[in-house]
């Protein structure tokens, strides 16, 4: 891979950029060829989007070469990158939910009537708008209306349409970032699918993913940086998790799913048919002290919706919960916190933190609001003790290994993992028993989910019971101690650790057997 | 192999972190000292164009006529925090005080029970609007543009469309009454000014106001009773404008069902300059206290100089233009990088 050669699409050398404290690229080399699927791998902070910003026009870098087609190139706007076929389709789809997917598609490049009309007034042919619309969509494969609007798609559809919208302008590198984060299993078959083809016809994509078991099915080579260098660029057949893994965090992990030895207590935590009309159906299940129970199945299968009906976020309209030997009524978050659990949503940003709020105000919400815990917080009038908040969350950061400068900086500029810790620490600070965790490690770095499952396991080891949903089926079989199916709104099988593995879960989260 | 990292425990008392978070705390300072700045520098400018301006009595006219304005901006921050909006300020005064004054005029109620009678009318609007906003999920611009109407035209009925007039002394001191040098009204809004930014900044209830606009979800599910905090802000805001109608009226000495129509823009504006977001979260009483402060003083500046009150409408909308210019600016130059 020296120099390079005729078929190289994009290439790069000697990238180096850096921000104030920080060298965010150092000497980076790269080259990606036509046709060709190029994983980038990194754990947050790594250079990879400070790289892609580089390809895309976004930053200048401070030294280094780019040549695109072989011809050295200067990329100074997005503008720029774009003229020259580099899309990237993020993560948030650059759509407009609104419109439809051929006025999308014809966004900035609508065909105009001739004449005065469509020179001077920009009077659109919407005929051969969606005519244009309807041979993109068919050059990909799509099955999709032209006439539907963006917002009635589902995510796996939308993300197509970016796709043909980057190519209906000529895209001949494209930059995906985390493609898969939102898709089910069959719909990132559909997705690699169209990957396929479009490597067939030329196009050369950069593919980025924090889910390492996939670049193996759709990349050709990976290259992985770390702390701003690149570590290696190998063909993907002398590649392996492991060996990736190690080359991304720099240590070779012993665990991937370290686990705390813990010992099991009285039951926490006793669901007794528990129901939710048309969502939930007769769920009973229990959590003892010192145990991790899985909860897994498809997307759709009303595993969030049991999280939430136990918290109390949708009440569940009949059934029993009982916490510590006490039946409990849950009918609002506010009960679930007076009674000791806790809940980390898979969605942190919106659900699981104000994101303007300090790491202090978000440590110091829940306690203030638990029957358990407000009096140490509050002084007569209602004031919160600032001070002891500060020490508190102060406390927190230092256990938990947070880090952030000071506890009163924003949630918003943390890392995911991070963020997550942030999460735990509210529900620590309530005193919960029970924990639970809604797809715990979602969008997290590899370095950074072995501390979260560690986490968890302290918790276990000190005593809490914890309720883990997760999609990642390894994540699952590697951490739980028990595991729970659920299928259509129902629990469909439990099984002990020893007896789970993946062909068995997959069988009973997605066919008619019953256990 | 957690990295542990020594974290520098930051000792401090009070307040979420209540302009924006992810500006530096000495940009803030500098931000926040812009507006001040520009008050200033106004006060400069106007105290060598008019050798009025700086005299003691100027000053507390300002004040006077800024403490109106006041208590409405004071309910307006705390609804805009949360991310609602109350549009029914400037009704809610002209009911307060219509219905003071026909109670105290017409069935001869007592001042006290009147004044009683004409907050509790703020409240009660303002719990509607709010429930209307929580448990019938129809959009605060809504409920509120809705009890604006009903509240203006029930002033117009009440006062038949006239003026009502024969108010006793006893409730003429609240407008007009002075303790020491200082007019009440000012004694008045100060007083509530200083109580609510204790409230928003110290309290568990402040907290919350925050929570809600910052996330309502996130705060749901931290257990904060996000449709509580809703009500509660919308009938302070109520209670609040009411407060600043009966002092209108007072100072009026009549009982009018036209007062107040201008104030919502003003109480908004005065919230916008003075660094509250409209999109819920960020926002202080001292910031809207500055704005209000800096629309008072251009109106009575202006006032002094003889120019036109068409063309103060003129003045204030640029002004409002340029306090946003210069928080887009502000938050271009803090935010945005990575």
């Amino acid at each position: 891979m020296d120099g390079p050669s005729e078929n190289t699409s994009l290439s790069a050398s000697g990238i180096c950029k850096g921000f104030p404290g920080v060298r965010a690229l150092d000497s980076v080399d790269f080259d990606l060829l036509h046709g060709e699927v190029h994983a980038l791998l990194g754990e947050n902070g790594a250079g990879k989007s400070t790289l892609v910003k580089i390809f895309t026009g976004v930053y200048q870098p401070d030294a280094g070469s780019l040549r695109i087609d072989g011809r050295d190139m200067s990329l100074r706007t997005p503008a720029e990158a774009f003229q020259h076929g580099i899309s990237v389709i993020h993560q948030e789809l650059d759509l407009i939910p609104t419109l439809t997917v051929a006025q999308n598609l014809a966004l900035g490049r609508a065909p105009v009537v001739s004449g005065i009309w469509g020179q001077r007034f920009g009077v659109v042919r919407w005929t051969k708008a969606r005519q244009d619309a309807r041979a993109n969509l068919d050059d990909l494969g799509v099955d999709v209306d032209p006439d539907t609007l963006v917002a009635d798609l589902g995510i796996s559809q939308a993300q197509l349409i970016a796709i043909a919208k980057a190519l209906s302008r000529d895209a001949r590198i494209l930059i995906m970032d985390e493609p898969t984060s939102a898709l089910s299993a069959s719909e990132v078959d559909e997705l690699f699918h169209r990957v396929r083809r479009l490597k067939a016809r030329g196009v050369s994509i950069i593919y980025i993913t924090h889910k390492l078991e996939e670049i193996f099915r759709i990349a050709d080579r990976v290259t992985v940086l770390r702390d701003g260098h690149r570590i290696a660029t190998l063909p993907i057949s002398e590649a392996n998790i492991d060996r990736l893994i190690s080359m991304m965090v720099g240590r070779s992990l012993a665990e991937r799913y370290p686990r705390a030895a813990t010992t099991l207590g009285d039951t926490v935590l006793n669901v007794k048919h528990l129901n939710r009309r048309g969502i939930l159906h007769d769920i009973s299940f229990d959590v003892r002290s010192g145990e991790i129970v899985g909860i897994a199945g498809l997307v759709g299968s009303g595993r969030t919706s049991l999280a939430r009906a136990l918290f109390g976020a949708d009440p569940a309209d009949s059934g029993e919960i009982v916490l510590d030997g006490r039946s409990v009524v849950i009918a609002s978050p506010q009960d679930a916190i007076n009674t000791g659990l806790a809940l980390l949503t898979e969605d942190r940003r919106r659900q699981g933190l104000i994101l303007e709020f300090a790491i202090r105000e978000n440590i110091v919400l829940p306690p203030v609001h638990s029957r358990e815990t407000n009096r140490q917080y509050l002084g007569r009038l209602g004031t919160v003790d600032y001070r002891r908040a500060t020490k508190v969350a102060s406390g927190f950061v230092r256990s938990l290994a947070i880090k952030a400068p000071s506890v009163m900086h924003p949630a918003r500029s943390l890392s995911g993992g991070n963020q997550q810790k942030v999460v735990v620490a509210k529900w620590l600070a309530t005193k919960a028993r029970v924990f639970i965790f809604d797809e715990p490690t979602r969008g997290i770095d590899v370095g950074a989910k072995a501390e979260i499952y560690r986490l968890m396991g302290q918790l276990a080891a000190g005593g809490a019971g914890i309720i883990m949903i997760s999609s990642e089926v390894e994540e699952i079989l590697a951490i739980s101690t028990r595991i729970l199916v659920m299928r259509e709104g129902r629990i469909v099988a439990a099984l002990p650790h020893a007896a789970a593995n993946k062909e068995v879960l997959l069988r009973y989260a997605a066919t008619e057997v019953e256990a | 192999m957690m990295q542990r990292e020594p974290v520098s425990s930051v000792v401090s008392s009070g307040a979420p972190n209540t302009r924006r978070a992810r500006a530096s705390p000495l940009l803030g300072w500098v931000r926040r000292g812009g507006t001040v700045l520009v008050v200033a520098l106004i006060w400069v400018v106007l105290a060598f164009m008019s050798p009025y301006f700086l005299t003691t009595s100027n000053v507390l006219n300002i004040l006077l006529q800024s403490s109106n304005l006041a208590l409405l901006t004071i309910g307006e921050t705390f609804v805009i925090i949360t991310a609602e909006i109350d549009l029914s300020l400037g009704s809610m005064e002209a009911l307060a005080g219509a219905l003071a004054a026909v109670l105290i005029v017409k069935i001869h109620m007592p001042v006290t029970l009147a004044v009683a009678m004409g907050l509790v009318a703020g409240l009660v609007s303002g719990v509607i609007s709010g429930v209307a906003t929580t448990r019938v999920r129809i959009p605060s611009f809504i409920s509120t543009l809705a009890m604006l109407s009903i509240a203006s035209g029930a002033a117009l009925i009440m006062t038949g469309g006239t003026s009502v007039y024969g108010l006793p002394a006893a409730f003429q001191f609240m407008g007009q009454g002075f303790i020491g040098p200082i007019p009440v009204p000012v004694l008045i809004a100060l007083v509530i000014a200083a109580a609510c930014h204790f409230v928003l900044k110290y309290t568990r209830f402040g907290l919350d106001v925050y929570a809600v606009g910052g996330g309502a979800e996130a705060a749901r599910l931290a257990g904060v009773n996000v449709e509580r905090v809703k009500i509660a802000v919308l009938a302070l805001s109520g209670v609040l404008a009411a407060s600043g109608g009966l002092i209108l009226t007072s100072r009026l000495n009549s009982g009018q069902g036209t007062i107040g129509s201008a104030d919502l823009l003003m109480a908004i504006a005065a919230v916008v300059i003075g660094g509250t977001s409209l999109m819920g979260g960020i926002g202080s009483i001292t910031g809207s206290l500055i704005g209000v402060l800096l629309i008072g003083t251009i109106t009575d500046g202006l006032d002094l100089l003889a120019v036109s009150a068409f063309w103060q409408q003129v003045a204030i909308g640029a002004i409002i233009l340029a306090a946003v210019l210069i928080d887009q600016l502000g938050k271009r130059a803090t935010g945005g990088s990575r």
